[in-house]
């Protein structure tokens, strides 16, 4: 555990003053739970001299928002970023901790993690921006349902691009069903910078705005290559925000897969043939990443699916043979749904 | 230390103004130096009559190619050239350009002491500015590439015919001048105060049309003095973070440009001079050029833009983040 004599929680400043209390109590409950005292950074027009001297107090951890305190803190800090637009700013190497606020909002636990194991985030490769690529299988429904479904999560990638600028949308086609693996393996081929995420989604699903910038907080945060995210089921005809589908139930199967390019989980997956939208792949997708967001950021229209229908049988049994062919002896198993071998043999 | 200085006369279809060129070279104060003449061909492959006459009366050292070069390739045929039949320096002389009557003790001068300086990669002797009204004598190091009579050094030949354009259609873009000082290497050519060129091809240019004749002044050899490199200038227009994050990577002493309102972080950093501009001066180009009008013999360093540099600036990766900033000031 680090020793740290005290904390000073600074959110305050002209363009990124924090105003959520919600942020403010949760740093202060992971403080207090990690029993390192604290004290809350007052506001003072004594001059920038005085507040670099102020941010540098050595055996101090600093939370932080993204203002000039950030610039000037040399000591160990945390911060907690404006999203999505200041996502990007460039952790420190003394940076042990990077949040956006709907992060630091909803849950504390993650900033006691953090301090609690104390080791420098990620470092960005360089200061150039990197890109998040949303990754679908686009293909044409006659279904109206399916065709609603799919132009609000289009709709809502869109509303997520508006705010963060480097996102963008890449759409596979094949005939047929496609194979998530080669989907993904044509989506890597498209990354030019290190830092760049590949998120491979359902048609169908809807994303929040702040989606991007959280799963690369995270993936920052833990020094993650691969994460996957589970979704809410939700009744609406309109774009959801992330404090709206907070409160929800999370749906048993993965939705979301984000990637780097150097993720060495590709090895493992990239080789395996599994059909999109039949059993499994996912389950085993997961139980390879085995990193899993714990923010609900994906929330998609409930409907009945094809994969549990008789016309998914083929499919299923495909991509169960090729888990099965791939499967190594310290594979505990992949997770299958009850529901869908309820009654059969 | 005496230098081989050989000096390249480029000619091809203006001959009133190779005339008026060649004369002001035969006229230099101890012109000791050989001419070779280097002609370029006309469309037709044919040389121009009246250029070609001209030229055979000033020496009997005239060369063309067997099929039109354009200009980057005369150019870079007369370098290769002279360079390979001894010359430690070419003094490069187009058809337009008039050298003053001590442009040969000035370019004579300057390599004795500074044919050597490593951070110099050529030497012009063209100048517009004429920074310093009271100094005639003084030689400046500038980050530029200045090719209105210029001289090449034969330690740099092959570095530079690396880099030479390709280009064959004698574009603004392709242009052997401006390839050529994209390729500086953070180094500097050596410039006098007072030019010691001037240019009259207003006509029937290739790259540029307009001249810009400045005045010249005689200079005694050897009375000239090298002017100290001059602090850079980093217009910095963003907010406390980008300013703070920029001058923390300087690592000399420099003049920093920032807005009145974010003026405070300089405190931080009082080894830089600072240039305060008013709140509504947004743009750093505006802002560069008022600093150029201020410091005309400074490097500007514009950050934020595009052309910025990134070791130094981006403290945010996000260029949205950028446009949020101005934005909102």
């Amino acid at each position: 555990m680090p020793h740290y004599k005290k904390a000073i929680i600074a959110l305050d400043g002209h363009s990124s003053k924090i105003e959520d209390t919600r942020i403010q109590h949760n740093v202060e409950y992971a403080l207090a739970s990690l029993h390192i005292p604290y004290v809350i950074y007052e506001p003072h027009t004594r001059g920038l001299k005085k507040l670099q001297q102020d941010m540098n107090e050595e055996g101090v951890l600093y939370i932080l928002n993204d203002s000039f305190q950030f610039h000037l803190c040399d000591q160990p800090n945390i911060l907690i970023s404006r999203s999505p637009q200041w996502v990007q700013s460039t952790p420190k190497p003394n940076t042990i901790g990077v949040f956006t606020q709907q992060m630091v909002a909803v849950d504390a636990s993650q900033m006691v993690a953090c301090i609690a194991r104390n080791t420098p985030v990620r470092q960005h490769h360089n200061l150039l921006a990197a890109t998040n690529y949303i990754l679908t299988n686009e293909f044409f429904s006659g279904d109206t349902n399916q065709m609603a479904r799919n132009g609000l999560a289009m709709m809502s990638w869109n509303r997520l691009i508006q705010e963060d600028m480097h996102t963008a949308v890449l759409c596979h086609t094949s005939e047929g069903l496609p194979f998530v693996n080669q989907m993904l393996s044509e989506a890597l081929t498209q990354c030019k910078h290190p830092d760049d995420i590949v998120i491979l989604l359902n048609r169908d699903i809807c994303l929040v705005p702040q989606a991007t910038s959280i799963i690369r907080t995270y993936m920052d945060l833990h020094n993650y290559s691969a994460v996957y995210a589970q979704r809410v089921d939700v009744v609406t005809n309109g774009l959801l925000d992330f404090s709206s589908i907070a409160d929800k139930q999370e749906y048993e199967g993965v939705d979301l897969f984000a990637f780097r390019p150097d993720a060495p989980v590709l090895e493992e997956i990239l080789p395996v043939d599994l059909y999109l939208a039949r059993a499994a792949w996912d389950s085993f997708w997961a139980y390879k990443i085995k990193n899993k967001l714990p923010y609900k950021i994906a929330y998609h229209q409930a409907h009945d699916s094809e994969w549990q229908s008789e016309k998914g049988n083929d499919g299923n049994r495909w991509n169960y043979t090729q888990i099965s062919l791939h499967r190594k002896e310290s594979d505990l198993g992949v997770e299958y749904y009850e529901k869908y071998f309820k009654g059969r043999k | 230390m005496p230098h081989n200085i050989i000096i390249a006369s480029i000619g091809y279809k203006r001959p009133e103004y190779l005339k008026e060129s060649l004369d002001a070279i035969m006229a230099m104060d101890n012109m000791d130096a050989p001419i070779r003449i280097f002609l370029d061909l006309l469309p037709d492959n044919t040389l121009h009559p009246e250029v070609y006459a001209l030229a055979k009366s000033y020496s009997p050292h005239v060369l063309f190619p067997k099929d039109k070069q354009g200009c980057n390739g005369t150019i870079k045929s007369a370098l290769a050239h002279c360079f390979s039949i001894g010359a430690d320096a070419v003094l490069v002389v187009e058809d337009d350009i008039i050298l003053s009557v001590d442009a040969l003790n000035y370019v004579k001068w300057a390599l004795t002491h500074h044919g050597d300086n490593p951070s110099v990669r050529n030497i012009t002797l063209w100048e517009s500015l004429h920074p310093f009204p009271d100094q005639n004598k003084v030689v400046m190091q500038k980050r530029k590439f200045t090719c209105w009579g210029w001289v090449a050094l034969k330690r740099e030949w092959s570095a530079m015919e690396k880099a030479w354009t390709t280009d064959r259609h004698d574009t603004h873009e392709g242009s052997w001048d401006v390839v050529m000082e994209a390729h500086l290497g953070g180094r500097y050519e050596l410039a006098p105060t007072v030019s010691r060129a001037r240019n009259i091809g207003e006509k029937d240019g290739t790259h540029r049309g307009a001249a810009m004749p400045v005045s010249q002044a005689n200079c005694v050899v050897a009375d000239y003095y090298l002017a100290p490199i001059e602090k850079p200038v980093y217009v910095i227009l963003g907010r406390f973070g980008d300013i703070y994050m920029v001058c923390k990577k300087i690592q000399n002493p420099s003049i920093v440009c920032c807005s009145k309102r974010f003026v405070e972080v300089m405190d931080l950093f009082p080894q830089h001079e600072v240039v305060v501009m008013d709140n509504d001066i947004l743009d750093p180009v505006k802002a560069a050029s008022l600093c150029a009008a201020k410091y005309p013999t400074h490097e500007i360093i514009v950050c934020q833009l595009d052309q910025q540099p990134s070791e130094l600036c981006k403290p945010f990766r996000n260029y949205q983040a950028y446009q949020e900033y101005y934005a909102s000031l």
